[in-house]
């Protein structure tokens, strides 16, 4: 993606510059390498060229590899000044390596503040999948992938303030640069493109409590006329016990010029969650969770699914998770993303083993059931990820290491 | 009141904390010798199974019963962070920014795949109300001499209905622990490896804690320093320092 290269790459040099910084104060750190391989068996619903051992039509599991690198360096040296350096590497199909820079930060602990600048991420509200209080990185997405060990990862250039006010309450101020866009010729984003808000976090009694404000112009074109699709965003969310872990977070959006009505209806999120544990005995347990996603003025009635880029959205999601853990090391999750409208869902069954130190083996199955045109589909009339290869029914069965050290 | 700590490599042990008549003193002693108002620690978990030993390293401030933060600085989970407050518990993910609240149940949850509970590492319980104990014998512990004494739960809300704990006469360390259900089934086994001296403390080093559910699987605790009634910033328990 050209937009926003150069304002990556400009960042990158200036937090090369305070990991040099950093590491002048001491050369201390600690270097971890993450290898991920996998491969993925896909069931194909039918080719749509003739091969040597395919004709149009016949369908087949298809099987392909693929592996990711993470290399990760943490500073040590300084008590009030930390650093994380993190890139990773996927090599696809086409053989070219993709890096990826997953996060590149300095913090530094000043008496009565903290100050965080960098590619980093900030976690608002609660929740696995479904998080309303999340108003900057946005954990509504329905199209997550359920066999990652993080679900929301997604790391942004910010630059962040966060004051403490007693043990377990503190302000939180985040700033986030505009976009660029060379090939439009805007090398520099305007400063009124600039995104950012700020959060309170507090307890009362035994409920925790959030809320905040984000001006947001992240979703932007660099080309785009100043604000005509800012959006002033707003969320609370509240955490408890009561039987089990509770939460819930609320967030709605305004737009910063223009009409306000389809804005309100877009993006008025109330997410909520449950969460239970439950031990077995001394070594085995199972957890359940709950999360909905209700969004109240999107669709309560099935409609027809158009295209990838057009799908139907509906009022409530869910995501159903059980977990059992057998033995220290061994896991087993069963997770979905049910849509209850088009009554479709998205299914993931996974086992984990942590066999040796650092080395864990995984295997999961995902498949979707649902109709043609379900939010989750099994055998959609398009193909989903490359148009003009062959169709795939959606289940797989993934198989995959990986290790650190 | 005064607050106690009950280092963690002894916390399993403690249960033994409600006493008979006779029984009551030499668990007293032993309560006193194993708890400080707060401490430093820097320890080692180390968890063998039939494929290999998985080593944790973690650095722990704790402050009366109910404060306590570990930091993990192991390669697989370094930066990890769990503080624990009376009836909550953080956990800081560093790589994702997270910082997780638990409550209830989930305080029961293991630790890194251990033997040991969040709780079991975190918390520590006032136990004497809640066992009657009866001194049953003398044996010999790695060559000390330790009472052998029995303890019956009285309430539901311990972890393990009936206990066996030795505890040894000249310094009122817990020596050995056994776990039963109410059945007499034993569930978990406590035994100190290694006794020493730190900061002029006699204290077990090596603790090992083996899961009678689980066929060839063990943790071993391992105290590398300690710093007994340290004077410890309140910024320590604080989501600022979970966070950072």
């Amino acid at each position: 993606m050209v937009a926003g290269s150069k304002r990556t790459l400009a960042s990158v040099i200036i937090v090369l510059f305070c990991f040099s910084a950093a590491a002048g104060l001491s050369a201390d750190g600690n270097l971890s390498l993450e290898l991920g391989i996998s491969s993925l068996a896909i069931e194909t619903r039918e080719a749509v060229s003739n091969d040597s051992d395919y004709e149009i039509g016949d369908s087949y599991w298809g099987l392909m590899a693929a592996g990711t690198a993470a290399f990760s360096y943490k500073s040590t040296g300084s008590k009030n000044v930390k650093a994380d350096l993190a890139f990773s590497f996927a090599e696809p199909e086409t053989g070219l390596l993709v890096p990826s820079l997953d996060r590149a930060y300095v913090k530094a602990r000043f008496p009565s503040f903290r100050l965080t600048a960098g590619k980093t991420r900030v976690s608002w509200g609660d929740g696995l999948v479904f998080n309303a209080g999340d108003i900057i990185f946005g954990s509504t997405d329905t199209s997550v992938d359920l066999t990652a060990s993080e679900i929301r990862t997604e790391t942004e250039w910010l630059t962040a303030v966060n004051i403490p006010l007693g043990s377990f309450s503190f302000i939180e101020g985040v700033a986030i640069a505009p976009e660029t866009d060379t090939v439009a010729g805007f090398a520099v984003g305007s400063l009124q493109k600039s995104s950012g808000g700020g959060r309170f976090y507090t307890k009362a009694g035994s409920i925790k409590l959030e809320g905040g404000y984000f001006f947001d112009q992240t979703g932007d074109e660099a080309s785009a006329t100043d604000w005509e699709s800012a959006l002033h965003r707003a969320y609370v969310a509240a955490q408890g016990n009561l039987l089990a872990d509770w939460n819930i977070a609320a967030s709605a959006a305004l737009p910063a010029v223009g009409d306000a009505k389809q804005t309100v209806k877009d993006e008025l999120n109330i997410s909520g969650g449950l969460f239970y544990l439950a031990s077995l005995n001394s070594i085995s347990s199972m957890t359940f969770r709950l999360e909905a996603l209700y969004r109240p003025f999107y669709s309560w009635e099935e409609e027809s699914w158009i295209s990838v880029s057009e799908q139907p959205e509906y009022a409530l999601v869910l995501y159903p998770e059980v977990g059992y853990t057998p033995t220290d090391s061994v896991s087993l999750t069963l997770r979905s993303v049910w849509s209850p409208v088009d009554a479709s869902a998205m299914i993931t069954a996974g086992a984990g083993w942590n066999v040796f130190e650092g080395f864990d083996l995984s295997c999961y199955a995902v498949f979707n059931a649902g109709d043609p045109d379900d939010s989750f589909a099994w055998n959609r009339a398009d193909s989903l990820w490359s148009p003009g290869e062959d169709l795939m029914d959606s289940a797989a069965v993934i198989i995959g290491v990986n290790y650190i050290y | 009141m005064k607050n106690k700590l009950i280092i963690f490599a002894l916390i399993l042990l403690l249960p033994a904390s409600a006493f008979a008549i006779s029984g009551e003193e030499i668990v007293r002693k032993a309560d006193d010798k194993a708890t400080y108002d707060s401490a430093e620690m820097a320890g080692e978990m180390r968890i063998t199974d039939r494929f290999g030993t998985k080593t944790s390293t973690f650095n722990s401030w704790s402050r009366g019963e109910n404060e306590s933060l570990i930091e993990f600085t192991s390669l697989a989970e370094r930066g990890q962070k769990v503080l624990r407050t009376e009836n909550e518990i953080y956990l800081y993910y560093p790589d994702a920014e997270e910082l997780i609240r638990m409550q209830g149940s989930a305080l029961r949850q293991g630790m890194l795949g251990s033997d040991i509970s969040y709780e079991d590492m975190t918390g520590g319980k006032d136990r004497a109300s809640q066992y009657k104990i009866e001194v049953t014998g003398s044996e010999t512990i790695l060559g000390r001499d330790c009472w052998v004494l029995s303890l019956e739960a009285r309430t539901r809300s311990v972890p393990y209905p009936k206990e066996t704990v030795w505890i040894d006469k000249q310094d009122y360390i817990v020596m050995k622990g056994e776990y039963f259900t109410k059945s007499g089934r034993l569930l978990k086994e406590m035994e100190v490896l290694e006794l020493g001296e730190i900061d002029g403390i006699t204290l077990a080093l090596e603790t090992k804690i083996s899961d009678k559910m689980k066929r060839d699987s063990d943790t071993i605790l391992i105290v590398k320093d300690l710093k007994a009634n340290v004077a410890l910033d309140d910024a320590i328990f604080s989501l600022e320092e979970l966070s950072w």
